[in-house]
Order: structure tokens, then sequence, then C-alpha cells
């Protein structure tokens, strides 16, 4: 577009100016978005840091008057509680600490999920292969039937599988669990990876195959290679249902030996025995691995991500 | 013809046994397909077809636990029986409004998150983005969690705040308060659920071509239009997900009902999820905490329905 005539200095110092404000007004838009998303986190970690005494007092200390490294101590090496208490008591009214274990229920926690993170992903894998590049009678009807099954609340599934995995024998182990969780990020794993591999062009496939690949090792050898952003993606996808389920590990496992730590977390969450400082330790033992996780991949996830919120 | 282990055209097979059915299983691309899908399928079918079924075949019938030995069939009965009920129709008519929030929350929220992030430098973005996201990757009950703290009345971060800002001069209850408790559970399932709609969104706005934009410009169309005319229809397939997406986790939400609220104070948080809870863990009647849930299903299965009726037209793609 061809100015017709010079623009007079005022149209364009009032251009500058909205530009000006445009943007300040979007670095306040961007600080309240980033205050919103972190500021409950800040707040859990601020928590976890004080003394008991100091979590309870009014108004809030907004950072830790005194930095106390006891709660983690205490929730980890299961310590009894510190010389604190006495006065706590008073304060916040609760009888007893509750320690609990925290890190061997983490590391159950973790196991679990990378099971299923390995399973989901490889059987994805094949089955996105499948409904992306293979015709069959009924493709489509299956593919909405796998993901439909997602809208049934876990809430009622718990009894059938509480008895199926009871008749198994796998109860409290780490396998029933795994085998819970199979189902619950299984289609969204095949959603993100199907969408993904529609994408990669069909002439790098048939070049493969005219070079003599079979339909595994085209899989293996052309389209896995160009889809880590989604195999990623649908990876942590997984990886994080598994480790945030709460309902079915609350019914399914009765020891230590496989307790979650969202289950674990309940035990610091109890109404009557509370210590503020340490079920905020524990909080922050229980989203730290979920957290560095998403840090880690995050880059992935807009390329994984757009095939399906762009093309369907 | 495809074979999966050989190249194309290798001839058909007469071979008895394991090896001659795989060989003719392989000979056409749907035989092959099998075993691709198949698995997955076979795990999807045992692991969640047959609990659905199983549930279903629970919910026409009497299951108490308190009486392990006499199941009769009752048909409907259950159905009829919670749907008649008081308390069914109050979790109803809260899951309502907690869905309903909740999901025009998320989208909005995403929806201007998203777009603010797009306007940054590609820079600045790559530093804001990780940080938006983190609450998504929190656990539900760790999320419970950090606002039940937040919300105490005595001792939390809102008070406090709201108190040193001057909005309010004295601590006020949030959880244990009815007018307050349900939007307290929408704010922290929004926190949780809107970095996935905002990244979703950004994906699609990052893929709609630049000349677009300056192709309106040149034929004049001012901010607005550009908006409704080329934004908005880009966004047309991750507004689909993001509704339906987020519908269906809210109508189930279940996790920060048990951890924050129990359905309190009295039952002004009691959503269907949690009444389905109660009804099969807390009375023991499984056949009706059953039946609940498949009209919770079944009402979900019509929303998405709805939602890809409404904007999913394939043809324009």
């Amino acid at each position: 577009m061809a100015a017709p005539s010079v623009p007079d200095i005022k149209e364009i110092q009032r251009y500058r100016q909205a530009a000006i404000v445009g943007r300040i007004a979007l670095y306040l838009i961007v600080a309240v978005m980033l205050f919103y998303a972190i500021s409950p986190f800040y707040w859990m970690l601020n928590s976890s840091l004080q003394f008991e005494k100091d979590v309870v007092s009014v108004p809030p200390n907004w950072v830790p008057p005194a930095l106390n490294l006891g709660n983690f101590e205490e929730i980890i090496l299961r310590k009894p509680a510190d010389t604190s208490v006495a006065f706590d008591k008073k304060m916040a009214g609760y009888s007893t600490f509750p320690t609990a274990d925290v890190l061997p229920s983490m590391w159950n926690s973790f196991v679990v999920a990378f099971g299923v993170t390995i399973i989901n992903v490889i059987l994805g894998c094949l089955a996105a292969y499948g409904f992306a590049r293979l015709y069959f009678k009924g493709k489509q009807s299956l593919f909405y039937i796998v993901l439909a099954s997602r809208i049934v609340p876990e809430v009622s599934l718990i009894v059938p599988f509480y008895l199926m995995i009871r008749g198994l024998g796998l109860l409290d182990t780490y396998m029933g669990l795994i085998v819970a969780y199979i189902p619950i990020s299984l289609p969204l794993a095949i959603f993100v990876l199907v969408a993904y591999f529609e994408t990669v062009p069909q002439e790098i496939e048939s070049a493969a195959r005219v070079d003599g690949c079979n339909r595994f090792q085209t899989l293996w050898r052309v389209i896995l290679p160009l889809s880590t952003p989604a195999i990623v993606t649908a990876g942590v996808f997984v990886f994080l249902t598994s480790w945030n389920e709460f309902l079915f590990p609350l019914v399914l496992t009765q020891t230590m030996n496989t307790r979650p730590i969202t289950v674990t977390l309940l035990d610091f969450v109890s109404e009557f025995s509370v210590s503020y400082a340490r079920m905020n330790a524990a909080g922050v033992a229980c989203v730290v691995i979920p957290v560095a996780l998403a840090l880690m991949f995050q880059r992935y996830f807009v390329r994984g991500l757009t095939a399906g919120a762009v093309k369907g | 013809m495809a074979n999966i282990l050989s190249v194309e055209g290798a001839k058909p097979t007469e071979q008895a046994g394991l090896k001659g059915w795989f060989a003719r299983r392989t000979q056409t691309e749907g035989g092959i397909a099998m075993f691709f899908v198949g698995p997955a399928l076979l795990l999807m079918v045992l692991l969640n077809i047959y609990p659905i079924l199983h549930s279903f075949y629970v919910s026409v019938h009497v299951y108490n636990l308190k009486r392990p030995h006499r199941n009769p069939f009752v048909g409907f009965e259950n159905y009829v029986m919670f749907l008649e009920s008081e308390d069914f129709y109050n979790a109803f008519i809260n899951t309502i409004v907690f869905v309903v929030v909740s999901v025009i929350a998320v989208a909005l929220l995403g929806l201007i998150f998203s777009l603010a992030l797009n306007e940054l430098g590609a820079g600045v973005r790559r530093w804001v983005v990780p940080l938006i996201l983190v609450p998504w990757a929190v656990p539900y009950v760790a999320n419970g969690l950090i606002w039940e703290w937040i919300y105490h009345s005595d001792y939390g971060l809102l008070n406090g705040l709201l108190v040193a800002l001057g909005v309010i001069d004295k601590y006020q209850t949030w959880l244990s308060n009815p007018d307050r408790a349900l939007y307290t559970l929408v704010n922290a399932f929004v926190w949780k659920e809107v970095p996935l709609a905002t990244v979703l969104f950004l994906t699609a706005l990052q893929a709609i071509p630049e000349d677009l934009y300056s192709a309106a410009k040149i034929d004049q169309a001012g901010a607005s239009r550009r908006f409704w005319h080329i934004t908005l229809p880009a966004l047309k397939l991750a507004f689909l997900l993001v509704l339906v997406y987020t519908s269906i986790i809210s109508i189930k939400t279940f996790d920060l009902v048990y951890i924050l609220t129990e359905g309190g104070p009295g039952d002004a948080t009691a959503l269907v999820s949690w009444y389905t809870y109660v009804e099969t863990f807390r009375n023991l009647q499984f056949g009706s905490g059953a039946s609940i849930s498949y009209v919770i299903a079944i009402a979900t299965f019509i929303l998405a329905i709805g939602y890809i009726k409404i904007l999913y037209r394939p043809q324009e793609s």
C-alpha cells in the first residue's frame, strides 16, 4: 500500500504512542498470566520452607522469615517432630505430626507411570500407524469408539476393575496398577500420534516401500524418526496422567508396596493432624517430578500438538 | 497386495499352521492393519469396554455390599430411583453450573492468553510458555492441596492478599461458605486446565500463514475484521478440542471435590461424580452407583456430539 501523500508528523506520533501503549498493555497481561500460573506454586514452596509457627501467622509471611529445610527432612527421613511442636500445637490445634513414606511412594508412582508410558507409547505408535496409514473396514468408527470410551466416569469403572484385578491376583502389585492405567491414557496417545503421522508426507513412505521396506520397517525407520515431537508429547501425556491418577490407586493399593504419592499425600491433609508446613512440603514432593518433566519437554508440545489442533 | 514382513507381491501361500495363517492374514491391507491396531484394540476392549459392559450389568441389578449374595435383577429401577431423588437433582444442578462456568472460563482465558503469547517476540515467548504450562502438570490431588491452603480461612494467602490490598477488611471463609464453595472449586479446576487450552490455541495461531494478515491489511481490513475473519475461523478445531476435552473432564471432576470440600458445605459442591462415589463407596449401593455413571456418560456423549455438529465441518478443511 503506497501512501498517497507524506503522512504528517502528528499522525506518526499518534501511531507510535498507540504502539507503545499496546506493548505495555501486552506485558501487563503477560505479567498477570504469569502471576496466575506461578503464584500458587510459590505459595506452596514458601510455606514448605517455614517453621510451623511462621506458617500460621497473620498476616502471612510473603517470604520465609527463617529458612527451614526441616519439613523436607521430616517427611523424607521420618524424623520425630521438632521442638517447636508444643508451641505450634496451641496455635494450629493439631495433635501429632503425621509422617508418611514419601520417597517410597514417589518411587512407586515413578515405576508405574514409567511402565504405562513404555507400553502405551509402543501400542499407541502401532495403532496410530494403522489408523493413519492403512485402510480397513470400520476404521473411522473404531477410532471414534476408542476415543469415546474415555467418556465413562472412572468412578463407575472402579468396581469392575477391582473385581477384575482381584480375580487376576494383581491387587497391590505394580502390574495391577499398570493394567488399570493403560486404558486411561492410551486413547489420548493414539489421538496425538494419529494426527501427527497423517502430516508425514505419503511420498517419503512410498519411497521407503519402493526401496523394499515392509510396513514395520517403514514405521520404524521412516515415520518414527520424523515424529519425535508427537512421541514425546504422547509419552509425557501418558506419564503425567498415570502419575496424577488418584481414585484407582486409592482403591487398588493396600500397602506401601505400591501406594503412589498422590494417595500418600492424603495422610498430610487429614483434618485432625495437620501440620501446614509439612503438608506443603509433601505437596512439593508430589509435584516436583511432573513439573520438571513438563518444563523439560514443553518445547516439543507445540509441534507435537499442532497436527491435532490445526488439521484434526 | 502387501505383506507384513516381505515386500509387495509375495505369492499367496497354502502353508498350514501358524506360519500359513500369518501369511494368509497379511495378504490384504486390512489383515496387516490388524497387526498394528490389534494389540491396542484388544487391550481397550479388555480393559475398558469390558468394565463398561460389566458396570452396565451391575447397574440393572441390586448390588448392595451389605447383602453380597442377593443381587436380584431390577431392570431400570436403579435409574428411576436416582433420577427421582432430590440429592441427585441438586448434584445435577451443581454440575451444570460447574461445567458451564468452567468451560467458558477455560476457553476464554485460554484464548486471551494465547493471543497475548502470540503477540510476544519469539525470544520472550520461549521463556513464558513453559511457566504458563506448569499448572497443567500438577496432579489434581496436589492442586486441591495447594488451593485448600490458599483458601484457608485463618492463615490462607487469599485472605492475606485481599486484606493487604484493602479489598476486604477481615478474613473470610471460602471453602466453607456455601455461596462461594462451588466457585472456589471452579477456580482450582480452571487454573489447571487453562494452560493446555492456551497451548492448543497457540499452536493453531502459529499455524496461520502471515500472508493472510498481510493480504487483509492490503485490503484495508481493520484489526477486528482480521480477528473475526482470519483468526477465529483458524481456531475452530482448537475450540472443538478445548470444548470437548474440558467438558468431558469437568463433568468427571472428582479428585478436587474429594480433597477440597467432600461435597460440602452441606451439599453445595456435590457434583454428580461425587454423588456417584458416595452412593457406591459410602452407601455401598454398587448397582445404583453404576446406573448414575451411565447417565453421566450418555449426557457427556450427547454434549460432545453437539459440539462436533456445531463446530466441525469436514468439507471446509
